[in-house]
């Protein structure tokens, strides 16, 4: 009878074991999802006051680029399509989806703006205006700031992502719905835009 | 008492939590034996041969000691990753400038205002967003990973006395070293309570055997459940005696928190006032995470219902806590028209004879881990003279990092230009916020220095490990531009050295050093390295500090064996020291400091740098000592 006993003992603490370690796993796959979506929050406030300030920067360029209506349009549609992007992945950050789309309006907005640059250097006046200048120094101080929220989000989704993909959490995180991977924040390096190209002789 | 002694208390404390731990084992060993000797009488009475069976006593004794430790050694693991693992286990978010309202910006401002009249880095704030209940708590194994967790009731409901009352409430945890006692209690009643979850889970897969299984063996299916019924009975009583253990350790704690937080702030209203706001209002102080039972004892204010008898409550009841401080209450927590105000109180610590006591190294010895009101004034009117640049820039961790670069760059206009290049190397965006600051840092002048840097720790943790581990490559890089590392560099570096990632597990705590002869070099090399600090005559002062301590034949060392990190090695080895006899080793390194009847503004930063690595908190007012010494001295 004491070996029954004995071996119900053993049991037991090996199911508890697995229990342990199971919740164990199943916590620390939480924690690192809410840290990067946490860290979402930070990236949110930055790209919004970049998003914000690229109307003033249109305004100005307006009364100089009489006739760059179009370039200036689509600096303005590539800014709506990011801002509707932002707000999307805002609501679900852990959605590698939405997080893909943002990326891509992202893209979309830097061109835009890459092509507004472009065509700003044909226009002295415009490159001289004090409040243009402000805006752009804005601008670039805020994408340092978006480039070092976007790290520190990078960093706890590949903390998650590899997590997930080690053992023994590979093998209960598609259970607990922790199946895909989350996405990266893959922009351009725009502070490289903002800047006049350098030449090298 | 003071701080040493508190935390004394508070270690001893710990021995007295284990005992009552191992008394609440064995009790459960005999209640779990009690309940299977009774299933086999039940089941079987012939089988049975008498009440004492050693054979039993030993299996069922090895299976409960079995669960219960791995319930304690899972829980003490997760509970590694220190204050942030607490919070975020318990649902919060990381507060800070940037992503918070206006209030969420008074309770910033409120703790800052706290850390700098108290010396204590700025701990991390994490918000409860989804709890509507006012509580509170502090969390962490040291002051290093201290994180302070606030409910979204508490932030909406209480105004800035009484939340200022809360946050000093928990300052006094941080300082009275109860913050480890309560993270071993956390872990140890897990493994209580973890009995009764065996029971339910045995219960529950039964069930589910039960309904595609078959009859045979009907009686062992029986037997297991009686088992699994019993281990639930075992476990409750187990949770009973976790909160008796909870009680009977925190109570006093929490009255001596609830004193020390009138004492801080010199306003029983505001305290007093949170206390009276959770007894009026209708969410009370409930915390509805599920995580909240094993955590209860540490947060402010009892989180759940009060339906136990009064032995099991981990918090004195509110009327009690309300009473000790304002004891004109008339018992309604109605929300008080009229705020309580200061009763006179004891006049602040050796206030009256500040300029008589001045250069008396026990007064040094008693600021360290005080708070007084006055300096949580004067703390709280200096970061409003901020500069917006400034107080923008450290609520959050990119301006921090630019903050502290602005603080290190040399004054040498060659060593300056070799920073910038190192700057631009890593990250030309912090090159231009470092540019865009530097000339508003430079003006707060020298004696900003170190608070500033105290200020920047709370955002600087919130770094990435990765990015943690960048911006200390650069600062290490920065600061040897020189190639010499020079006094308040190496301050600012030991600071900043322990600062602990929120992402990131803090340090193991080295075990405890009960004898100083045990660290006798270490000691004496401290000793030495703050003598030839302080200037004009190193043996004079070393003297004065050795005499101090009650070893003998201490001797100064050569220069050239007090490098920077050799020191360093020394204070980490130092600061395993037990408070008592950390008392006097502050003693002496106050007395050499004080030697000399001068201490410059690098003498007293490196005296708090020094101080805060064996971990004892030390009230800026020790800035002030240098200048009424100066005026003394002359």
């Amino acid at each position: 009878m004491s070996t029954a006993l004995l071996v119900l003992v053993v049991l037991l603490a090996l199911g508890l074991l697995l229990v342990i370690v199971i919740v164990g796993i199943y916590n620390r796959l939480v924690t690192l999802k809410n840290r990067f979506a946490n860290a979402f929050a930070q990236i949110e406030v930055q790209l919004k006051r970049r998003y914000d300030l690229i109307p003033n920067l249109v305004e100005t360029a307006k009364g100089y680029l009489k006739h760059e209506r179009e370039t200036l349009e689509a600096v303005i549609a590539a800014r709506n399509q990011a801002v509707a992007g932002l707000g999307r992945a805002a609501q679900t950050p852990t959605d590698p989806a939405a997080i893909k789309a943002l990326n891509t309006a992202e893209a979309g907005l830097s061109g835009a703006l890459g092509r507004l640059f472009a065509v700003a250097e044909a226009y002295p006046d415009l490159k001289a205006n004090q409040n243009m200048m402000a805006i752009q120094e804005e601008l670039t101080s805020t994408e340092n700031k978006v480039s070092f929220a976007r790290q520190a989000y990078n960093d706890a989704v590949t903390a998650y992502n590899t997590y997930k993909q080690t053992f023994p959490p590979v093998v209960v995180a598609g259970m607990f719905g922790h199946g895909q991977d989350a996405a990266l924040l893959e922009f351009e390096d725009k502070a490289a835009i903002a800047q006049p190209p350098k030449v090298a002789f | 008492m003071d701080f040493f002694e508190h935390q004394d208390v508070a270690r001893r404390q710990t021995g007295r939590l284990v005992l009552l731990f191992t008394l609440a084992v064995a009790l459960l060993i005999v209640a779990a034996y009690l309940v299977v000797a009774g299933v086999i009488v039940w089941s079987d009475a012939h089988r049975f041969r008498s009440v004492w069976d050693p054979q039993l006593l030993a299996a069922v004794g090895l299976g409960t000691l079995a669960v219960v430790s791995g319930g304690c050694l899972y829980k003490l693991a997760q509970l590694r990753g220190g204050g942030a693992a607490i919070a975020e286990h318990l649902g919060g978010t990381l507060l800070n400038a940037g992503n918070c309202d206006a209030r969420g910006r008074m309770l910033l401002n409120i703790v800052d205002e706290m850390a700098l009249a108290s010396g204590l880095r700025s701990p991390v704030v994490y918000l409860l967003r989804d709890e509507g209940g006012i509580n509170a708590f502090a969390a962490g194994w040291t002051a290093e990973d201290a994180v302070i967790g606030v409910t979204q009731g508490a932030l909406e409901r209480l105004d800035r006395d009484q939340l200022q009352g809360v946050i000093a409430h928990e300052f006094s945890h941080i300082l009275n070293g109860d913050m480890r006692l309560n993270l071993r209690l956390v872990g140890l009643l897990h493994g209580i309570l973890v009995l009764g979850l065996v029971g339910y889970t045995v219960l529950r897969s039964m069930r589910v055997r039960r309904i595609g299984g078959s009859r045979k063996g009907g009686g062992a299916v029986a037997a297991v459940l009686a088992i699994a019924l019993g281990l639930i009975i075992v476990g409750f009583g187990g949770t009973l005696l976790g909160n008796l253990i909870q009680a009977a350790v925190c109570r006093q704690r929490e009255f001596l928190a609830d004193a020390s937080a009138v004492q801080f702030t010199r306003n029983p209203g505001g305290i007093a006032g949170a206390l009276k706001v959770i007894g009026s209002s209708g969410a009370g102080s409930e915390l509805t995470s599920p995580q909240a039972g094993e955590a209860r004892h540490m947060v402010f204010a009892r989180g759940q219902k009060a339906s136990l008898a009064s032995p099991f409550a981990t918090h004195p009841p509110l009327a009690e806590r309300i009473r000790r401080i304002d004891p004109q209450w008339d018992g309604s927590f109605a929300p008080a028209a009229v705020a309580v105000r200061a009763a006179p109180a004891a006049p602040p610590p050796g206030g009256a004879t500040r300029t008589a006591g001045v250069l008396d190294p026990q007064r040094v010895v008693g600021l360290v881990g005080q708070l007084s009101a006055a300096r949580l004034a004067e703390a709280g009117s200096a970061l409003a003279e901020l500069p917006p640049v400034v107080t923008d820039a450290i609520g959050e961790p990119y301006g921090a990092r630019a903050v502290v670069c602005s603080l290190i760059l040399s004054l040498d206009a060659s060593t300056q230009a070799r920073q910038w290049e190192l700057l631009a190397e890593a990250e030309p965006g912090l090159r231009d916020e470092v540019r865009r600051l530097r000339p508003s840092v430079v003006d707060l002048g020298t004696r900003w220095r170190l608070p500033l840097v105290d200020l920047c720790v709370a955002p600087l943790r919130a770094l990435t490990p990765a990015q943690w581990e960048a911006f200390r490559a650069l600062l290490d890089a920065l600061i040897e531009a020189d190639r010499r590392v020079e006094l308040f560099e190496w301050s600012l570096r030991r600071i900043l050295l322990r600062v602990t990632p929120v992402q990131a597990r803090p340090g193991r705590p080295a075990p405890p050093v009960q004898d100083l002869r045990a660290v006798r070099d270490e000691c004496a090399l401290l000793l030495s390295s703050l003598a030839r600090a302080g200037g004009t005559s190193p043996q004079a002062a070393f003297d004065v500090a050795a005499r101090a301590l009650p070893l003998s034949g201490l001797a100064l060392l050569p220069e050239d064996r007090c490098a920077p990190e050799r020191l360093d090695a020394a204070l980490d080895a130092l600061s395993a020291l037990v408070p008592l006899r950390k008392r006097e080793l502050i003693a002496a390194c106050a007395a050499g400091v004080l030697a000399d009847e001068r201490v410059s503004v690098e003498e007293a930063e490196c005296f708090r740098a020094v101080a805060d690595a064996l971990g004892c908190p030390v009230p800026p007012d020790v800035e002030r000592l240098s200048s009424a010494a100066r005026t003394a001295g002359r």
